[in-house]
């Protein structure tokens, strides 16, 4: 049984706080933060509270982890419930993580300052591969073994979900349950199983961990990876991925939310203290995307697209900025000018909000003459920057990826951009996709060469004389990530990737053209994460203990140091990053299902290796699978 | 909407004048680790979750107008701070107080405040000196003996440089303000403004660096500003005089 003493409270001085980066990440009492005053009270007078106590976690720095949509969701539909209280835990930056060990302070909630070992659940959000040793940070710092199979009956239930876990294989055994897909209904019937464990220690048969975790074995959309077991075959290939406990699920299904009206929304969301990366108040649009480019993850994991109404985001729009007092409403969505009722929308939230110098922020706008248009309305006078992914430098890998943009779509939208006075264009690439060649690669500095052309044309015939543009190319390698069609695609090499980056760079040259590109040994590992399996666990383990976190932070990253520690185990590089995969290969998500079947994505890969482009969900059902959830665009 | 038409309608605006508020804030406990910009956005928010007619300014990036009286260091608590914020009109002092204590987060508090006349001058370039209040174990007789110097020689640093800086004639007034067990209580009045201002840390840098005040005594030390003056010392005045 766990205690809850009250008296736990993790206490920095003020000679701590003021010795690290930015303190303000550690204090908490924002406004919109929950404690539930009932909870404290139990806490200090008997020192246990009946409440199930749930850390809401983040891998990354406060800046990061407050900017992320699905931990101001989750943590309004867990304080909604009775009898539940959520607090917040991210991981201290390396100053105050060095600060913590020297001291012997324990990782504590920015609500009561509790450690987290206090916590009845520890539920992570993943949202990046990289972050896969913070987890392992912030449960050390806890004091909180890393296993699931070694830590006792007195010690939290470690629970994650967010987009990483539909493969979560090298770090899944670290949690007693996965939540896969949505979690706003099924962490409600989760808390329910918590509320009764919890009682029953109050009872004389207190319920055992291993029966807490059978039965929430039962809801749909958890995932429970003790219930697992990989064999490998000599090659290093998984040879099965089987059940080892009886009555667990062939392949576990994904959980998505059918009614986006009536779903939890945080119109009162906590307001940090501190600016942070995304300091806006935020609304969403919808889930899902239709377009399927075929290298997108979240293209095929969030489908089915659902919608939400207009009335639901007016009233949500103006409750969140009155509640907040942000200046400015993010509006979310994977593909924004692919909501049905976009103009629908700005037109009951643009003039209110102006009036209070409220601005929207359209993020994944397609340019076209109408979003153009959107982005006077909304952005006021102010030509920021415009932004393009054509993702490949020639039309003919843009059609094997199903990106849905060509040549004249960009350039007759900059053509009226350029005339309404817009001078930077950025614009975003990938390297190494698919059936690429060098002429791919040469194809992006041409476009851009023609862009520059346009611009100079455009200023002479509107006599917008001594201006000139500003454009960025940026290049980001192609990570053949799990369940999109390109699951089984080769990664091309660093060296190879080199190459394209100096011979795209040298055919870039002018005075008007930046180029930019992501560290290419990050994409590297983040491709060895993302496609690895269970073997990985203890290479993240030896690199954790080697002082090997914050990966997804360019000045923590240790590539080689990585790439040792993996040859210390056997293995390689090349065999969970680069290597093509066999479509008979048993790969290391197949026990999971996200509703787009295996067989649609093969039949996506053969069209892409024709060059045959396949046209968004709106326009009719590809058949991918997602329509048995019997919602959204499928079921219209 | 055409860019040199959007121009225009601004143009056309009517000219609108500002209500200045003047209020006395305080903070204490975890949101004193925030720095000068991060409260001056808070404060920004407060005021639009309270529904205030912020006057904003013209121009391409209209933002509210608000006007520290002296910025407050990461970790400073004050008691007596003031802020000018512009309205568009006029509401009731005690409507404001009682709606920006509701909205505003826990530590912040907002106790009195009264409208200045327009036109009265910047509220920085007011500020003379400060008082602060500082607790930490034993402090009393290292800042004795230090202000028995005719010079303290600090190292500070300035535009990215460390650089010598003489703060003995910064220090005006150094008292004792109670003694409960261990930790010792001072109040110390030292220049402050935009020419020339003392910071406490620096004060506590001193003890440590030329009487050998503990280093952790030094960083735990709890700093609490007590009051803004203008004029010249002894003479001072606080600035809540000014609109009362």
């Amino acid at each position: 049984m766990k205690e809850n003493n009250a008296d736990h409270r993790v206490e920095l001085s003020r000679g701590d706080l003021l010795a690290v980066e930015n303190p303000a990440r550690y204090v908490g009492g924002e406004w919109g933060e929950v404690i539930k005053p009932e909870m404290q009270q139990q806490l200090q007078a008997e020192g246990f509270t009946s409440y199930v106590r749930f850390a809401l976690c983040f891998p990354d720095i406060y800046e990061i982890a407050m900017s992320n949509l699905a931990m101001k969701i989750l943590y309004k539909v867990l304080n909604d419930l009775d009898g539940v209280a959520c607090e917040r835990a991210f991981s201290p930056w390396k100053d105050m993580d060095r600060l913590m060990r020297d001291k012997s302070l324990s990782l504590f909630s920015l609500e009561t300052k509790s450690p987290l070992r206090d916590f009845d659940v520890l539920g992570f959000s993943l949202q990046y591969e990289m972050c896969f040793t913070n987890v392992l940070q912030m449960l050390d710092l806890s004091g909180i073994p890393f296993l699931a199979s070694e830590r006792s009956e007195s010690d939290p239930i470690i629970i994650a979900g967010g987009p990483v876990v539909y493969n979560a294989e090298p770090i899944a055994e670290v949690f007693d349950l996965v939540f896969l897909g949505e979690g706003e209904e099924v962490l409600v019937e989760f808390m329910d199983l918590m509320k009764a464990y919890k009682a029953s220690f109050q009872s004389t048969e207190p319920m055992s961990k291993a029966f807490l975790i059978r039965e929430a074995s039962k809801l749909k959309g958890v995932y429970v990876p003790s219930y697992y077991k990989f064999d490998y075959n000599e090659n290093g290939t998984i040879k099965s991925i089987d059940t080892c406990v009886e009555g667990a699920p062939k392949s576990i299904q994904k959980r998505i939310i059918s009614d986006m009206d009536g779903v939890t929304f945080p119109t009162k969301p906590v307001v940090p203290h501190t600016k942070i990366v995304h300091d806006r108040a935020y609304l969403e649009l919808f889930r899902g995307c239709s377009r399927g480019c075929r290298f997108c993850q979240a293209g095929f994991v969030y489908r089915p697209v659902r919608e939400k109404s207009v009335d639901t985001l007016c009233g949500q729009g103006f409750e969140v900025e009155a509640a907040t007092g942000y200046d400015e409403i993010g509006v979310l969505s994977l593909s924004t000018s692919d909501y049905s009722a976009l103009p629908d929308f700005l037109d009951n939230m643009v003039s209110p909000f102006e009036e209070r110098h409220t601005s929207l922020s359209l993020p994944s706008l397609r340019l076209d003459s109408f979003s153009l248009e959107l982005m006077e309305k909304v952005s006021g006078t102010r030509k920021t920057g415009l932004t393009f992914a054509p993702e490949a430098g020639t039309q003919r890998l843009r059609d094997v990826v199903n990106k849905g943009i060509t040549e004249e779509d960009i350039l007759s939208s900059l053509e009226l951009a350029f005339a309404g006075g817009w001078q930077r264009v950025k614009l975003y690439f990938m390297l190494g996709l698919p059936t690429e060649t060098m002429e791919d690669v040469l194809g992006i500095a041409q476009l851009a060469r023609r862009i520059e052309k346009l611009f100079f044309e455009v200023a002479n015939r509107e006599g917008l004389k001594r201006r000139r543009p500003d454009i960025v190319v940026s290049t980001s390698m192609f990570i053949p990530k799990p369940f999109t069609p390109f699951q089984w695609e080769a990664q091309d090499s660093i060296e190879s990737l080199r190459e394209k980056q100096r011979v795209l760079a040298e055919a870039l040259k002018s005075r008007n053209i930046k180029y930019s590109w992501h560290d290419l040994k990050t994409s590297a590992w983040e491709a060895v994460l993302a496609r690895g399996d269970r073997r990985l666990l203890k290479v993240l383990i030896d690199g954790y203990r080697q002082g090997l976190f914050f990966d997804a932070w360019d000045d923590c990253f240790r590539f080689e140091d990585w790439m040792s520690i993996l040859e210390s185990h056997g293995l390689s590089l090349h065999f969970f990053g680069p290597r093509p995969r066999d479509i008979d290969e048993v790969l290391p998500w197949d026990h999971i299902d996200i509703g787009v079947r295996k067989d649609y994505l093969l039949r996506e890969r053969e069209m892409a290796y024709r060059g045959k482009t396949t046209a968004p969900c709106h326009g009719g059902c590809k058949a991918c699978g997602a329509s048995e959830y019997n919602v959204g665009v499928c079921h219209a | 909407m055409l860019e040199n038409e959007r121009q225009l309608a601004m143009t056309m605006k009517p000219h609108r004048v500002a209500h200045i508020l003047r209020a006395k804030f305080a903070r204490t406990g975890g949101i004193v680790y925030i720095g000068h910009l991060d409260l001056m956005r808070t404060f920004e928010r407060v005021c639009r979750r309270a529904g205030f007619p912020l006057l904003y300014s013209q121009g391409y990036n209209p933002r509210p107008n608000m006007v520290f009286a002296l910025p407050l260091g990461v970790g400073v608590a004050t008691t007596s701070d003031y802020v000018d914020i512009s309205l568009e009109e006029r509401i009731e002092i005690d409507e404001f107080i009682t709606r920006f204590n509701l909205f505003c987060p826990e530590g912040l508090h907002i106790s009195e405040g009264g409208y200045v006349p327009s036109g009265s001058g910047s509220l920085m370039a007011e500020v003379s000196a400060a008082t602060y209040l500082i607790s930490a174990p034993h402090i009393y007789s290292y800042a004795e003996s230090l202000l028995k110097r005719s010079s303290v020689l600090v190292m500070k640093r300035s535009k990215g440089k460390m650089k010598q800086a003489e703060i003995r004639d910064l220090i005006l007034n150094l008292e004792q303000e109670k003694l409960v067990s261990e930790v010792d209580t001072i109040h110390i009045t030292v220049l402050a403004g935009s020419s020339r201002n003392l910071r406490p840390d620096l004060f506590l840098e001193a003890m440590a660096e030329l009487e050998g005040y503990p280093s952790e005594d030094k960083d735990n030390a709890m700093v609490t500003r007590t009051g803004l003056f203008r004029g010249e010392f002894p003479n001072l005045e606080p600035l809540s005089k000014s609109y009362s």
